[in-house]
């Protein structure tokens, strides 16, 4: 008898717990419903590419290839940038063609080389997917449409800031074994002799600007970044400055993906020519070589690592 | 006559320290927020002891710099700026000095004035280690 009883409980308990599991896992908020739906390849045409398949979550909402493949294994012509740490960007693409994360959200998804999809058919899917036209009303009091399907994704995004990286352990805390003495090292070249702070600067080092490092030459690097939506002659070659927080974990770098490690890139900025000796339009920040020893470049590498955040560090070390 | 001369720089310069070091009021932790449309936003400052400062937009280091106190001058300077240039705030304490509004007096770079003037921060509890 005994038996019986713990035996019903038990099962009684198996079901209740199943029951709440099933219900959390109903999404109840903007942020969740977004976090579903970033990573269901119900938004692409042929049902097998999501958001994540390009921003993966190990590295901070990147990929790790130079051009990751959309749809059919078509390719645009840039690198996918991390997703993360994105509510305080001012702009949004290399070319800064969004202002606001429900503006970019619904681009990829209808973009041929992405995730091929119109937006009208995207939106008729979801109706007709019991879960999601629940999940919807749930949410938003209204059913799937484009204006709430951005505001998800967005809001998902927005839950995507990372603070607590080394570095800022160390500016907050005071904690002096925060970082290593190459990390400090580089933290005071990144704000002088290299130059780089004067543009990345800000909450992510970066700050709004778009600004031309070198990689156009109109020969063999021909994406003119932001020329395309200003139409302006001095625009050509310039790009979003990049953001840098989780930089370690989201190679390659820069809008084509041309360098593979960061220190491709510190010896890119040390002396540009080396590597792209023609290029047209380059900033006067970069227009002599910085002439950095071998330990500086290492200083400046540590120092940029140190901006990963310790969830990676975790993740990394188990 | 000598003895009184150094008497008095002595009693000067232990009050010099004993400014900087303990009575500087600006020591420690400082915060200010607002709300976006898109999410709260949340200015952290951080002065230290050794004339550095930090400064922290919902706890991501975006600035350091350094600054002085003196009297209810504030000089400041940051590389995003011109690290070589020290602007000018006046300091208004309220309370148990318990928050801090800063007013330029003197300061070129448009970006800083629109982060500070005017703007009220509350103090923090100190650090935890
Ligand atoms: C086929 C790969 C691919 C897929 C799928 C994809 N992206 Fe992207 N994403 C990219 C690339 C490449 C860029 C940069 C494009 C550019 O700058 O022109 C980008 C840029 C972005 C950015 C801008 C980041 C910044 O800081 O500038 C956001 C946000 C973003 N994607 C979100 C999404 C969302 C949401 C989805 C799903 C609806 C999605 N992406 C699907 C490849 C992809
Ligand atoms: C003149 C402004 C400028 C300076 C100075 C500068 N950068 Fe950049 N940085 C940019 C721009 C713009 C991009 C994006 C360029 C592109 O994709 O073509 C970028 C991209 C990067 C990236 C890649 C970001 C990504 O997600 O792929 C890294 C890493 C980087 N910079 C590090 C540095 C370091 C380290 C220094 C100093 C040695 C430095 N930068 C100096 C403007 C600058």
């Amino acid at each position: 008898m005994k038996k019986l009883y713990y035996f019903t409980f038990f099962a009684a308990f198996v079901i209740i717990m199943s029951m709440a599991a099933f219900n959390s896992s109903e999404p109840a908020t903007k942020e969740s419903l977004g976090e579903m739906l970033f990573s269901d390849p119900i938004l692409s045409g042929n049902r097998k590419i999501s958001c994540s398949s390009c921003h993966k979550a190990e590295f901070a909402f990147a990929d790790t290839i130079a051009i990751s493949p959309g749809v059919s294994g078509r390719t645009g012509t840039r690198n996918a940038p991390s997703v993360m740490n994105s509510a305080l960007q001012a702009s949004f693409f290399w070319d800064g063609r969004a202002s606001t994360l429900e503006e970019q959200a619904l681009l990829p998804v209808a973009n041929p080389v992405e995730m091929n999809l119109p937006i009208a058919l995207a939106i008729k899917r979801l109706n007709r997917d019991k879960k999601y036209r629940k999940a919807f009303y749930r949410v938003f009091n209204q059913y799937p449409n484009a204006t709430n399907l951005a505001l998800a994704l967005a809001a998902f995004e927005r839950t995507l800031e990372t603070n607590n990286s080394p570095f800022d352990d160390w500016r907050l805390t005071d904690n002096e074994n925060a970082v290593s003495t190459s990390v400090k090292r580089g933290f005071l070249l990144f704000n002088g002799k290299a130059r780089c702070f004067q543009c990345h600067f800000g909450p992510d080092f970066n700050n709004s600007e778009f600004r031309n490092i070198g990689l156009f030459d109109g020969k063999l690097l021909t994406d003119s970044g932001r020329a395309v939506l200003t139409k302006k002659k001095t625009d050509l070659g310039k790009f979003k400055i990049g953001p840098l927080r989780n930089i370690a974990l989201t190679a390659p770098y820069m809008h084509n993906g041309r360098f593979k490690t960061l220190r491709e890139v510190i010896d890119y900025y040390n002396d540009p020519d080396k590597v792209v000796p023609h290029s047209i339009g380059r900033d006067p920040l970069l227009s002599t070589p910085i002439n950095l020893s071998e330990q500086e470049k290492e200083d400046i590498e540590e120092f940029l690592k140190s901006l990963t955040d310790k969830r990676f560090i975790k993740d990394l070390s188990s | 006559m000598k003895k009184v001369f150094f008497a008095t720089m002595l009693a000067i310069s232990i009050i010099n320290f004993s400014f900087t070091e303990d009575t500087n009021p600006l020591i420690g932790r400082w915060e200010w927020s607002t709300k976006h449309v898109e999410g709260p936003l949340t200015i952290l400052a951080v002065f230290k002891t050794n004339g550095i400062y930090d400064g922290f937009a919902n706890k991501k280091n975006f600035v350091t710099g350094t600054y002085q106190v003196k009297h209810d001058t504030l000089f400041i300077a940051d590389p995003i700026c011109n690290a070589k240039y020290n602007a000018t705030y006046k300091l208004k304490f309220f309370g148990k000095q318990d928050s801090v509004q800063f007013n330029v007096i003197q300061d070129t770079c448009a970006q800083r004035r629109k982060g500070i003037d005017g703007f009220v921060y509350k103090r923090l509890p100190a650090a935890k280690k």
